[in-house]
């Protein structure tokens, strides 16, 4: 059954990626990483379904989903190099001013 | 089903023996004169020898944003590359105005400074 | 079948034009002139409401092979989204003159902001509304961060940016599922393969990702973390944005994806929603009752509208959904003055971050301080003003479906929502100004008369709507009656 499979390993790495958000609590590029990984993830999962139903709708919407990504790791890691000229540092725990 | 992999499997054999051929080569055959300038830095300014895990500067990340989105734009060239022939001038017209707006956002990168290194 | 169909993205397509035009110019222009870049998008907005408003874009009917649905509640969401975000730019660019912060990548990131709210209200297609919901949201952490001086700023665009990415992520594997159960991207296919498979793991999996994503984009509890940091963290002009034009993207989200796209498991998502309803009021409510910052007693307060919202949305069927889009309309405009209220104060150079600052405002600014009191009055749903109905129409809807008990928890929370926006108007009206000599008084300067003259148009009107409330409500029953999908 290779559908199952398929998204098995989509899951999987879904999983993973997710996991590594809540357990990353040191660098702020890892969790851009996560990001990055939780959209491959969905991309497997749409070329998977899209074999299976013999249609392209999801592959083409895997072309979107990685422009977007894009799109999203620029403004992820320009973020990132504004928070460090601000604070020196990358890691998760001293983007904590705002409290309340 | 395995046989359609043959292919590949030749493929990996002639590239490893081709690869490896070259290296040997070179070394067998090229003259060799040890040179301070040869061990300096160069390209990108990094040491040719010392640990692969060093800070980046940030700037290396400000090229990358700027290359990312423009790598990734280009890979709607590839299938409408494929199928223009089918899909005639309606297709040319919206990557016209696809390839225009992209051409906006480079202009305005340029006219910004984020092509500058200093 | 191009050429007709292209059309039928009128708006997007102005208000694309609009936001190329303003990047054009920056490039073309020698000096940076940011003046013509805030010009180019007031009228981009401007003509887009009126040409929408009269029946000449947006077409009715479903185009590019149901990527595009033109419907009457597609046309009055981006009428309301075009309406707000003219308001936001009158108001926010006399603040950023004075505080130097004047761009054209500002006015260039609203109008990517209203594209995205304008693809999302008219979004019939899974792909459709995750690239509007894209554009939207990248637009915004980008604004956040816009100004590089203040690291609040980048701290909370870069909070808003991993939880908002994670939780598109969340939608986006949802899709895959919906995808995966319907072999189209179509919400009308999606709508009829739930149908056919009642209760498959599938789309439990499915809804219970749609509605946490959904949820964080609206600012529900329990992820609602990001609500006030933003507001807290985003210069004020931003947070006039943040606050108002979004929700109306939310609601067309909830509506198109909920509403028309997952009906047909409405006891699913109803369950999921009633919760973070209930949470959201009781925490939103409360927790905006101890803060001493004008701008997240805000942000907390608008999580307790959005409980407001999710309590009507999630009775299903039309006649709550109906409530819940009224309610939103409603909302954004008295989002939009209480912000643009506090956006022009700073535009005088007063400071308006603390209740403090705000002190003795009646004195110094008698017409501001009014204005404003027409917002607060409006949000706390005080009886003539325009937000009382809202309350009114969700509340009566709640009854109807016979949950009283519900009901009575709202007004509660209504209550402490009245207590603490009060609080804020007794600050400006009795507490006595700040010690002369600050920084505040002497450095008063005059607001531009046309951003007064809007915010007193806006602060007005939810009076006067609100002592004539028919047309807005019918309105929305007019659009909620012939939904297309």
């Amino acid at each position: 059954m290779p559908l199952f499979d398929d998204l098995a390993v989509s899951a999987v790495v879904f999983a993973i990626a997710l996991a590594g958000m809540f357990v990353n609590r040191k660098n702020l590029v890892v969790l851009l990483m996560c990001i990055e990984l939780m959209l491959l993830a969905v991309n497997t999962s749409f070329v998977a379904w899209s074999a299976w139903w013999g249609g392209l709708s999801g592959q083409v919407a895997v072309f979107f989903v990685l422009t977007v990504a894009a799109a999203e790791a620029a403004i992820g890691l320009a973020l990132l190099v504004v928070v460090f000229r601000n604070k020196r540092s990358v890691d998760v725990d001293t983007i904590d001013t705002l409290k309340g | 089903m395995l046989h359609d992999y043959f292919g590949v499997l030749v493929f990996l054999i002639v590239g490893a023996v081709v690869g490896a051929a070259l290296l040997v080569l070179g070394f067998i055959l090229a003259p060799r004169h040890a040179d301070p300038v040869k061990g300096a830095a160069y390209e990108c300014g990094f040491e040719a020898f010392e640990d692969a895990r060093i800070p980046f500067d940030v700037r290396y990340y400000l090229v990358a944003i700027l290359f990312i989105i423009f790598d990734l734009e280009i890979a709607f060239f590839f299938p409408w590359a494929v199928a223009l022939r089918e899909l005639g001038p309606a297709a040319y017209a919206a990557m016209a105005v696809f390839f225009a707006v992209l051409v906006v956002g480079f202009a305005y990168e340029w006219r910004r400074g984020g092509l500058e290194w200093e | 079948m191009l050429s007709r169909d292209i059309w039928a993205a009128g708006s997007e397509i102005l208000i694309g034009a609009g936001s190329i035009l303003v990047l054009l110019f920056e490039v073309l222009a020698r000096r940076a002139r940011p003046v013509w870049a805030y010009r180019t998008a007031l009228v981009s907005v401007a003509v887009t409401v009126f040409l929408l408003a009269a029946g000449s874009l947006g077409r009715s009917g479903v185009f590019w092979h149901g990527g595009l649905v033109n419907d009457p509640l597609s046309r009055l969401l981006d009428i309301a989204a075009g309406v707000a975000t003219f308001l936001v730019l009158v108001y926010s660019r006399p603040q950023l003159v004075r505080h130097g912060l004047e761009r054209a990548e500002h006015y260039f990131l609203v109008l990517t902001t209203l594209l995205g709210v304008l693809v999302v209200d008219s979004g019939g297609s899974l792909l459709t509304l995750y690239l509007g919901l894209e554009l939207l949201a990248l637009s915004l952490y980008a604004l956040i961060a816009i100004d590089r001086r203040r690291p609040l700023g980048a701290e909370a665009a870069m909070k808003y940016f991993v939880l908002g990415a994670m939780a598109s992520a969340l939608l986006l594997y949802a899709f895959t599922f919906l995808y995966g159960l319907a072999g189209s991207f179509r919400l009308s296919v999606v709508a009829r393969a739930l149908a056919a498979h009642p209760g498959s793991p599938l789309t439990l999996a499915a809804v219970a990702f749609v509605v946490v994503a959904l949820a964080f984009k609206f600012g529900a509890v329990p992820l609602h973390f990001w609500v006030p940091d933003v507001y807290e963290g985003a210069p004020t002009a931003v947070t006039l944005l943040v606050g108002t034009v979004p929700e109306i993207a939310s609601i067309a989200l909830f509506m198109r994806l909920l509403g028309l796209g997952l009906g047909a498991a409405s006891g699913d998502w109803g369950v999921l929603l009633m919760v973070a309803s209930l949470l959201s009021l009781l925490v939103g409510n409360l927790l905006a009752v101890v803060q001493l910052n004008v701008r997240r007693l805000l942000g907390y307060s608008a999580v307790g509208h959005v409980g407001f919202i999710l309590l009507a949305f999630q009775l299903g069927g039309r006649g709550g959904e109906t409530a819940a889009v009224y309610y939103t309309i409603v909302y954004v405009f008295m989002s939009a003055a209480a912000f643009g209220g506090l956006t022009l104060l700073e535009a005088r150079g007063e400071k308006s971050t603390t209740l403090e600052d705000l002190s003795g405002l009646a004195r110094r600014d008698p017409w501001m301080a009014f204005f404003l009191l027409c917002a607060l009055f409006s949000l706390a749903g005080v009886p003539p003003f325009l937000g009382f109905w809202a309350k009114l129409i969700v509340l009566r809807r709640v009854i109807m479906a016979h949950e009283t008990g519900l009901a009575i928890f709202a007004v509660v929370m209504a209550v402490v929502a009245a207590y603490y926006y009060l609080r804020v108007v007794k600050s400006m009206y009795f507490d006595p100004p700040p010690a002369p000599g600050g920084d505040g008084a002497a450095a008063a300067a005059p607001v531009p008369v046309f951003s007064r003259v809007w915010l007193g148009i806006n602060a007005l009107g939810l009076l006067v709507l609100g002592i004539l409330p028919e047309g807005l409500w019918s309105a929305c029953r007019m659009a909620m009656s012939h939904l297309l999908r």
